[in-house]
């Protein structure tokens, strides 16, 4: 195309209106480093003291167990995720099954309705099941709140599959789960890639359901970690350590994206945050 | 507790003698528990006791649709109800405008320029909503971003919670941030499946960008539109994260919204009277909504054609 146009009035558009996301991220990283006099936003100083709850677990209390349990909860997730939504979306997308358009509608209804609201009655059911402030209970319920969004996207990589791959199995004698097991999954490996890592990060920011579903629990995962740390009206009222704990606790995640941002675009075009 | 069982059979084993006790206590029925209050207090008028047993009961009750009744008969409930619409339409109007004009502009601009603008806009997406509340008490709170700004300008400043309209702006600004990269990225994946002949052939006619964007653009982003408002009323509806962690419904409860306000009744009472029961049907009423209009989305983007039959017959 020709460039009937210059560019410098939308950069400067652009450039205004992302203005505070700008500000936020730069302030972000360089304030975990900095101290700037009071009054301004200029730093002054470069100091590393803002990381020393790494290390000293008497500023904000121990970060190691909470990325421990963080971990735990995310890969834990990541696996039931993966392992029901790359069989269920074969089902749903290939089998006879019956009821299949009635599955189909449930869950694209559970995708596009998000099952926060359902925090309630998932909060009475996980007291009446005894799982309420446990860590299996919040991990079942994040992964199952999950299962929706993972189950449609991993459809949508089945469907793009020829069918003729799959009736040269069968003709060939294999049983349908051998077709799925040798022939199919490694045709959906993408997918199941890129779905494996939108799982984690989401499961690594995850904060409302430890909060709500095991709030006197004895772990506490990164995210209500955090929470707790950062309350501005708290005595440790100083920004730059809450960064300091928040670009910590969002490090991985940033990793990841930077690794496997191309990858994640098709997954973030059926995400699930308003 | 240290020496709390760890076993959840233990534990509920172990509750069972905490379920009966004496004016800190359980009784199994309400003539025992009436009986007692008589035994403690004999001068108590046969109705105190029974309005105090009534107030005492914790367990569950039918009462054919009370808390519906209630919420009909509350003032506040007009309230939270304009606050959810006005919070609606205008998150969702900033998510649809900002989302296109992004699209729009990252599509026109060069590679590396369009590639930051892009990047920045996903980050929050990506952000621990924690973080993302964190960055944004920093930015509107005292002494942090804006503060500063406005007092070396010499402006007034109120922070997040200093005034209603300071409250609204944030959380829709909140809100509209993370919103805007989700219509940013369906646009942008329906702009790059326009033909580029047609852009090409409009160039060749002396069309400006404008009337590019407006003839031909436009007309060709109208599902992905419709489908990102209609997708958004529904994740808007029901999100509140983004409410709790900046102002939490405040100054008193003026941005309060219908999701956030059943989630404080049910779960999250400062007091710790948690009234399950009443959250429980206000949330109910937003499924409802959300399951209408789920039904109606089904319908017009056609999900018939998603549900194709299998080819394999076993």
């Amino acid at each position: 195309m020709t460039r009937n146009f210059s560019a410098w009035p939308i950069y400067a558009l652009l450039g205004i209106l992302s203005a505070p996301l700008a500000v936020m991220y730069l302030f972000l990283v360089i304030d975990t480093f900095t101290n700037a006099p009071p009054g301004s936003l200029i730093p002054n100083e470069f100091t590393l003291h803002h990381w020393r709850f790494l290390w000293d677990a008497s500023v904000t209390g121990d970060v190691w167990g909470p990325t421990a349990t963080t971990f735990l909860f995310a890969t834990t997730m990541v696996v039931i995720v993966l392992a029901v939504s790359s069989t269920a979306g074969y089902a749903i997308s290939r089998l006879n099954l019956p009821f299949r358009r009635f599955f189909l509608s449930g869950i694209m209804v559970m995708h596009a309705f998000p099952s926060v609201t359902l925090i309630i009655g998932v909060f009475l059911v996980l007291q009446f099941a005894g799982l309420y402030n446990t860590l299996i209970g919040v991990i079942l319920v994040k992964a199952s709140l999950m299962l929706p969004f993972g189950v449609w996207i991993m459809k949508g990589f089945y469907d793009q599959v020829p069918w003729e791959i799959e009736m040269a199995g069968v003709q060939d004698g294999a049983s349908r789960f051998t077709v799925w097991r040798r022939l199919i999954l490694p045709q959906v490996m993408p997918g199941l890639l890129s779905l494996g890592i939108f799982a984690f990060i989401d499961g690594w920011s995850e904060f409302m359901l430890p909060r709500i579903l095991a709030p006197s629990a004895n772990f506490q995962v990164l995210s209500t970690y955090l929470n707790v740390v950062s309350d501005p009206n708290s005595t440790t009222y100083n920004f730059n350590l809450f960064k300091s704990v928040g670009l910590f606790y969002t490090l991985p995640i940033l990793v990841l994206f930077a690794v496997f941002q191309n990858r994640l675009m098709n997954i973030f075009g059926g995400g699930t945050k308003g | 507790m240290p020496s709390r069982p760890t076993r959840i059979r233990d534990l509920k084993l172990a509750t069972e003698p905490f379920e009966r006790s004496i004016l800190n206590t359980r009784y199994t029925s309400r003539a025992e528990m009436e009986a007692a209050i008589t035994s403690m207090a004999p001068e108590a008028p046969a109705e105190t006791v029974s309005t105090i047993a009534e107030a005492s009961y914790t367990g569950w009750r039918w009462i054919d649709g009370g808390n519906f009744q209630t919420l009909l008969d509350r003032p506040e409930t007009v309230r939270i109800v304009l606050n959810t619409v006005f919070y609606v339409a205008a998150t969702l109007a900033f998510n649809v405008f900002v989302g296109l004009f992004l699209a729009i502009t990252t599509f026109y601009l060069p590679k590396t320029g369009a590639g930051f603008f892009s990047v920045l806009w996903l980050l929050p997406r990506i952000t621990p909503v924690v973080l993302y509340a964190v960055m944004w008490k920093w930015f509107t709170w005292d002494n942090g971003f804006l503060y500063v700004i406005a007092d070396q300008l010499g402006l007034p400043f109120n922070y997040m919670k200093g005034s209603v309209p300071t409250a609204w702006a944030t959380i829709i600004l909140v809100n509209g941030f993370v919103g805007a990269s989700f219509g940013m990225i369906l646009f942008s994946g329906a702009l790059r499946a326009i033909p580029v002949q047609q852009l090409w052939a409009s160039e060749v006619d002396g069309a400006s960008r404008w009337q590019q964007i407006r003839r031909i653009i436009l007309p060709q982003l109208r599902w992905p539109i419709l489908f990102v408002t209609s997708y958004q009323t529904l994740s808007l509806l029901s999100s509140y994260e983004g409410i709790w962690l900046t102002t939490n419904g405040g100054p008193g409860s003026t941005t309060t919204v219908w999701a956030l306000e059943a989630f404080n009744t049910a779960l999250n009472n400062y007091t710790g009277n948690l009234e399950y029961g009443m959250g429980a049907a206000m949330a109910l009423i937003l499924v409802a909504v959300g399951l209408v209009l789920s039904i109606l989305y089904l319908r017009m983007f056609r999900f018939d054609e998603l549900v194709n039959k299998p080819r394999i017959e076993f």
